[in-house]
């Protein structure tokens, strides 16, 4: 599984406007519905079970990305849409660091090995300094979904 | 020389979404509070149980078998403890 599989070119938000940590979900999941990958009604719900899943434990996970996520019916494959951050958002990390990278995942319950895939292609890559820093420098949704790619192709 | 005990365990995933990320941050948090080192390999991938960014990578569904490494002292009880999370698939009395 590539980041291209799963990322929705058209859910890429390279600029989060200033706020929290539910206003960064509102605008993804909003950006995944206006891409055509989850409708309409299904949208506030969407963004109550991963506000839902936060309550459990922050998904972020360090290096300042966060990877708030959810299964859900409303999809029939793992879709994911990215967001940056540059002044950073609060996600209650357990490093207590501000979070400038977002991977939102939405996948359909039944397949919970997807899923991992998902996480663990998105892991594998945010271990690569070099991934980390182009990406918090991309300035366009056109540089992320490039450097996507050329994450896929090992060419960082 | 009980600093040099190294600890080792086979584990498997018994719960039906896997290694996904909250069991992961459970490993994570149990071995953080251990001074020694602890590892969770799948075949030729080892990860830091420490890091919760290098257990993602281990992308272990349920009936994956994993080798649980632990040395330092006081060793045993953290196998004990992390072979317990496994056992019951994730499953604890309170969220912390």
């Amino acid at each position: 599984m590539k980041l291209c599989d799963f990322v929705v070119p058209g859910a890429i938000v390279p600029e989060l406007p200033a706020g929290t940590k539910e206003t960064a979900i509102r605008a993804m999941v909003s950006s995944l519905q206006k891409a055509g990958s989850i409708k309409a009604e299904d949208e506030e719900n969407i963004v109550a079970a991963i506000l839902k899943r936060e309550e459990l434990g922050s998904t972020g996970i360090g290096r300042g990305v966060a990877v708030p996520h959810t299964k859900h019916g409303s999809t029939d494959k793992l879709i994911a849409a990215i967001a940056l951050a540059k002044d950073g958002v609060d996600f209650a990390s357990l490093d207590g660091e501000p979070v400038y990278i977002v991977f939102l995942l939405v996948s359909p319950p039944d397949r919970p090995g997807d899923h991992l895939r998902g996480l663990e292609n998105i892991s594998r890559h945010l271990r690569n300094d070099h991934f980390c820093k182009f990406l918090r420098q991309s300035k366009t949704a056109e540089d992320i979904w490039e450097l996507l790619k050329e994450a896929d192709n090992n060419e960082l | 020389m009980s600093d040099a005990v190294i600890h080792r365990r086979t584990v498997t995933v018994v719960n039906e979404q896997g290694l996904h990320f909250r069991p992961c941050q459970l490993i994570a948090l149990a071995a953080q509070q251990f001074s020694g080192s602890v590892v969770l390999s799948r075949g030729s991938t080892r990860a830091d149980a420490k890091s919760l960014l290098e257990l993602l990578t281990l992308a272990a569904e349920r009936g994956t078998n994993l080798e649980l490494e632990v040395s330092g002292s006081e060793g045993s009880e953290l196998i004990e403890k992390v072979s317990q999370l496994f056992a019951s698939g994730f499953q604890t009395p309170s969220q912390p």
